[in-house]
């Protein structure tokens, strides 16, 4: 109490003697400080290239009104919790966990800090002050699962698959739903390499899905490598980027790609109201891809049983 | 199972195994002549990242990979200086230059990320490089073959020439080797030299072959596997052929398991993937557990492997 006397004392005194030189400055709307926790380096050409635009996007477009500050490459561990809890001490009121790995450090900290609003990406989990958000990478999915089933010749089509965690098994489902209403006899070869990031992987991957008869492969990790293969290869290249990878000069424009400032300017908009809305903010609020994780694994692991 | 797919899948496996064989190579000397040398991650994503700039400024993959290898080769020098000149824990400096080389790796790549590069064309003649059979043989890049010719060299250095020999005197006893006249930091020296050289091109071959473009730590840990590998072939280059390619076959068994891929062996689907990927470290410690059962003068690694030299005068 004591303490916030003293801020409160001292918020005022500086206020009063900047007020002859600022004049009504002084009075302007506190600034919403935002803390974003970033799983790579923003130059990665990829998912935090693409929230670090979104980021960018606030400032420009709310100027005064926002102050962010960000911290790079960190791991989807125990260790993000201590940065989280360091962003909330700096006075961040509202917080983006940037990656799914970063679900339960969300739900952690948040509890101590109820007053700190958080926004995790693509997570199920919600509390009072956490709230989940994603982009609606299924559309571009289906678009691309929509060309695969018209396109593929054999009727085989590969994903390389990172992480088998929701927003990747969403893009999965989308993919071939959308391919069989084309070619009801498309079959799915699916392959997890356990790494968002591991270009070695996934070269040798994206040959064996084309050995398997894969004459279309489309990929959720971060490299190009699938891209370079299958150009070797000469298989029929086609590659959703989902936002992910930034190498325009050598992915070919058959790929959709985003950065996230409409998503994350929505979210902002809740929180410096005075309120945040506790859901999804994806567009259309579809809760569906949030509560149905198991079913969906489910329904991806026949899929590719089938397949 | 058909033949097209056999051959597609050696051409696999032969492709994930060339880095880690020539990775594996390099340290294999380094080993023989008494140097535990842990930093081969480091030194591959810095031979992967000059290979790649010197490959984007003179527009010629050869250059890029003698460029590659040269990096490697200094930051070996490094290593060097620290173990050999100022004695430091071999153990300690070579986590250390793992440590170093990727953030060195990371900073000159920062402008490098998206651009293009030259690739290496086929060495034989295209009708042979692209023929749908002869292509096992003749379609790879020119590195797979540098990888392979080395592998004889380095068998014949060790086993049948002089230097050779003193190489391995070095490792197995640095005080005798001293006191009969040899120069047991030079040869060390030379020999660490030779590992980050081949290190530097196992990193090219990330950067420049396999996906040719740079990213962080791309190699993505494949140094571990060749320290692992140069146990697994009991410090023996012949062995450490076969033991690259059967670590290369155990990681396209894991890929192939996930996407459902090996319904021609029967039960195999029921195996989990991750088997698979651990695997390569399973059967080296199996290895090292049949050697030491077999031999009772030990693994035959090196008798001075990782102890610091320290003679008398």
């Amino acid at each position: 109490m004591a303490i916030l006397n003293r801020r409160t004392l001292i918020k005022t005194g500086v206020a009063a003697a900047a007020l002859p030189l600022i004049g009504s400055r002084a009075f302007a709307q506190e600034k919403l400080k935002i803390g974003f926790v970033f799983l790579g380096p923003i130059g990665d050409y990829g998912w935090t290239w693409a929230h670090n635009k979104g980021r960018e996007a606030l400032e420009a477009e709310l100027g005064g009104q926002v102050e962010t500050v960000y911290v790079e490459n960190v791991a989807e561990d125990a260790s993000a919790i201590p940065v989280m809890r360091d962003l909330a001490q700096q006075g961040c009121k509202l917080i983006f966990t940037t990656s799914y790995g970063y679900m339960d450090q969300t739900i952690q900290v948040a509890s101590e800090f109820p007053d700190v609003k958080f926004e995790h990406c693509t997570g199920f989990k919600l509390a009072d002050n956490v709230s989940v958000y994603n982009s609606r990478f299924h559309e571009g999915r289906a678009v691309l699962g929509t060309i695969a089933g018209m396109m593929s010749k054999t009727g085989t089509l590969g994903y390389l698959g990172s992480y088998k965690v929701p927003e990747v098994v969403l893009g999965v489902n989308s993919f071939l739903l959308a391919a069989q209403k084309k070619n009801p006899d498309a079959k799915l070869k699916l392959v997890f390499i356990d790494s968002w990031f591991d270009p070695p992987k996934e070269a040798a991957a994206t040959e064996t899905l084309l050995n398997l008869g894969a004459d279309i492969v489309t990929t959720h990790t971060d490299s190009p490598a699938a891209l370079q293969i299958s150009r070797a290869a000469r298989a029929l290249r086609l590659r959703a980027g989902c936002g992910h990878v930034e190498l325009c000069s050598e992915c070919p424009p058959d790929r959709h790609r985003g950065h996230l400032g409409p998503t994350l300017h929505r979210a902002r908009q809740g929180a410096s109201g005075g309120h945040l809305e506790v859901g999804e903010h994806v567009g259309r609020h579809d809760r569906r891809h949030g509560g149905d994780v198991a079913v969906q694994q489910e329904r991806t692991r026949r899929r590719g049983r089938r397949g | 199972m058909n033949w097209d797919f056999l051959i597609l899948a050696i051409i696999t496996i032969v492709g994930i195994s060339t880095p880690i064989l020539l990775a594996g190579l390099g340290e294999l000397v380094v080993e023989k002549s008494g140097i535990l040398n842990l930093g081969v991650e480091g030194m591959m994503l810095v031979g992967a990242i000059s290979g790649f700039a010197i490959n984007v400024y003179s527009g010629n993959p050869w250059v890029g990979v003698a460029g590659a290898a040269g990096a490697g080769a200094l930051s070996g020098l490094l290593f060097g200086f620290f173990v050999l000149t100022l004695r430091s824990n071999q153990v300690a400096t070579g986590l250390a230059l793992t440590i170093f080389g990727t953030g060195l790796s990371s900073l000159i790549g920062l402008s490098f990320v998206g651009r293009i590069v030259p690739q290496f064309g086929s060495v034989f003649p295209p009708e042979l490089a692209r023929d749908p059979v002869l292509k096992v043989v003749f379609g790879y890049s020119p590195i797979v073959y540098f990888a392979l010719l080395m592998v004889v060299l380095v068998a014949w250095f060790l086993k049948s020439t002089r230097s050779g020999l003193i190489l391995r005197a070095v490792g197995e006893n640095d005080l005798s080797a001293h006191s009969i006249g040899y120069n047991v930091i030079g040869v060390r020296y030379a020999a660490i030299a030779f590992g980050g050289a081949m290190a530097g091109i196992g990193g090219a071959y990330f950067s420049l072959v396999i996906t040719p473009m740079w990213a962080e730590r791309m190699t993505a840990g494949r140094g571990w596997i060749a320290l692992a590998l140069v146990v697994f072939a009991s410090w023996k280059a012949p062995r450490l052929l076969a033991g690259a390619y059967f670590f290369g076959i155990l990681m396209w068994l894991e890929l192939n398991a996930k996407a459902g891929g090996l319904s021609f062996i029967p039960g195999a689907q029921a195996i989990p993937s991750q088997f698979w990927a651990a695997m390569p470290y399973v059967m080296t410690v199996v290895v090292l557990t049949l050697i030491s059962m077999r031999n009772r003068a030990g693994l035959n690694a090196p008798a001075c492997l990782g102890k610091p030299f320290l003679p008398a005068t």
